[in-house]
């Protein structure tokens, strides 16, 4: 039943247009220019550590980021808008159970993508393997879940599909440039990095950038992720609606 | 003058009583609810809720699923409290609802297969596309199909876990004259199937062709129920027949057994009354040799029995 309905989400989230382009698409060809822009020499401005090793660990957080602001407010704000979530709750599929299944549909494609980044950047651009393995995977599945209870909690706040979508939109490109998915932070002005620091995503890219360069939790990035998290569930527990 | 919320056709509540509601109470900030509406439905029968938009119909049937919380009263589906036991009286029923879509992009098939919840066979479902004509529209996506399309899936999901409750919120509403007889044909089969319907309707011509009862709502209430015939005979008002006729004096036909009154106008006679009189009339007009062409007869409609009981018609 749970699988049969993550199966069909996830051909649907291969359908929609804002899951292959903000979440496949857009961090793959941005990842891939820079990578093509600078040397595959350690750098100080890039925190000391390559290109490939700075960016790819910021870009999972991107396609994270994207499935949580964009993709998942937008498919649940539509959802909720043309009646589908009350269509499934009256045969017995709860709301809930449709987040779940989303959200696990999200864990693949940051799976699938972060491999296909992976394998780019080893393959041509020098990237290191992970300091360790399980502490990016924890940090990934951490930020994974974070954003898409955000996602949730916007669709709950905002009132339709158009809404949330400008909101999401609005909230991803106001951050990505300056939480690591444009100039190294390092060289960003202190103004930037101050905003960066105030919205989630910059920390994201600080729990995945540590745990690949030193296998350690970064601990201000991991307190945010948490308090994001359990506020995003307190939101959409009091306020998501399903008609 | 017609009983209100009355109780006929041999219908009292009994152990084949599949749903109960008492005195139910749906408290908006704004606007009507539901201000205690009493009804209850028989196992088998198409049981029809008639009233204009807004009249609290769709509030009813979705407190009945367990999809909205009511502010107050008794309600029991099955046997059971849908505020309570939701999740186990939403695997007995199926449900067509009003204004709720399915995803542009989800395909015929696949909407079969995901609301089937595991617990139909391939063939059962191969079976339930054929009967509804979807086998050919099998990989074809929701956002795709045509009105009546749509509403066939719509019905074959809510019959796809073999519900011993269907539900149909304004099922033909958008459908053209065709397509609606079409569907009246299928709901038909639906309850000789077994299953007993509940058909939320704003037509006054589907309720009466379709319905064994019917309650008319009216402001979050219940203001009539009966089988349609009987609250038509009740508080429909009488009938009339209407035909031209250049004689002069047509009082005569005053004399005749149900003829209740008499009018003549710019050449047409109008005579109202009750029971076969219209039978009567057209015999005494054949045995003088008067034949008109537009002899015409009016029954009264469960629109004339809303408009008696509410003093509006259905569309305002």
């Amino acid at each position: 039943m749970f699988i049969q309905l993550a199966w069909t989400e996830a051909k649907l989230s291969l359908r929609e247009p804002t899951v292959a382009i903000f979440a496949l698409a857009f961090p793959l060809i941005l990842l891939y220019l820079l990578l093509n822009s600078f040397s595959t020499q350690p750098d100080p401005d890039f925190s000391g550590v390559n290109t490939a090793d700075y960016y790819v660990p910021a870009y999972i957080a991107g396609t994270i980021a994207a499935l949580g602001l964009i993709t998942i407010p937008v498919h649940l704000a539509a959802y909720r808008e043309r009646g589908v979530l009350k269509r499934l709750r009256a045969s017995g599929i709860s709301p809930g159970s449709v987040i779940v299944a989303q959200t696990f549909v999200s864990a693949f494609v940051v799976g699938a993508s972060g491999t296909v980044m992976m394998v780019l950047a080893r393959a041509s651009y020098e990237l290191s393997s992970p300091a360790s393995w399980s502490a990016v995977a924890g940090g990934t599945l951490l930020t994974t879940v974070t954003f898409c209870a955000l996602g949730v909690a916007l669709a709950s706040l905002l009132g339709s599909a158009r809404g949330a979508q400008a909101i999401g939109l609005l909230l991803f490109f106001g951050m990505f440039f300056i939480s690591g998915g444009g100039p190294p932070r390092e060289i960003l002005p202190e103004g930037a990095t101050l905003v960066a620091d105030a919205f989630p995503f910059a920390h994201a890219v600080d729990v995945l950038q540590q745990a690949w360069w030193t296998g350690g939790w970064d601990a201000t990035g991991l307190a945010v992720q948490t308090a994001v998290l359990l506020g995003s569930v307190w939101v959409a527990v009091r306020r998501l609606r399903y008609v | 003058m017609l009983a209100t919320r009355k109780t006929s056709g041999g219908t009292s509540r009994t152990a084949d009583t599949v749903i109960e509601v008492v005195g139910l109470r749906k408290d908006y900030g704004k606007g009507t609810g539901v201000e205690g509406l009493d009804m209850h439905v028989v196992r088998g029968e198409i049981f029809g809720l008639l009233g204009p938009n807004g009249a609290g119909k769709t509030t009813t049937v979705e407190c009945l699923q367990g999809l909205r919380k009511p502010s107050g009263g008794k309600v029991r589906v099955l046997g059971l409290d849908p505020d309570v036991g939701g999740d186990e009286l939403r695997r007995r029923i199926g449900s067509q609802l009003q204004s709720a879509a399915l995803p542009d992009r989800l395909r015929v098939g696949e909407a079969l297969t995901l609301f089937a919840r595991g617990g139909a066979k391939p063939d059962e479902l191969g079976e339930l596309a054929g009967r509804w004509e979807l086998r050919e529209l099998w990989r074809r996506p929701f956002g795709k199909l045509s009105g009546g399309q749509q509403q066939r899936l719509f019905i074959a999901l809510a019959l796809i876990n073999r519900p011993e409750i269907v539900f149909f919120d304004e099922l033909t509403t958008g459908l053209d004259p065709h397509a609606r007889r079409k569907t009246w044909d299928l709901v038909r089969r639906v309850r000789d199937d077994g299953a007993t319907v509940v058909l939320v309707t704003h037509f006054m011509e589907e309720a009466q062709t379709l319905c064994d009862r019917v309650a008319i709502v009216d402001k979050g209430r219940v203001v009539a129920t009966g089988r349609p015939d009987e609250l038509v005979d009740q508080g429909g008002g009488e009938n009339r027949v209407t035909f031209t006729w250049p004689e002069a004096d047509p009082g005569w036909l005053a004399t005749l057994p149900g003829v209740r009154r008499v009018s003549m106008a710019e050449g047409v006679v109008e005579l109202t009354g009750s029971g076969p009189f219209a039978v009567r009339v057209a015999a005494a007009l054949a045995i003088r040799g008067i034949e008109p062409g537009d002899f015409r007869t009016y029954h009264p409609t469960l629109e004339d029995v809303f408009l008696t009981l509410t003093g509006r018609d259905l569309w305002n």
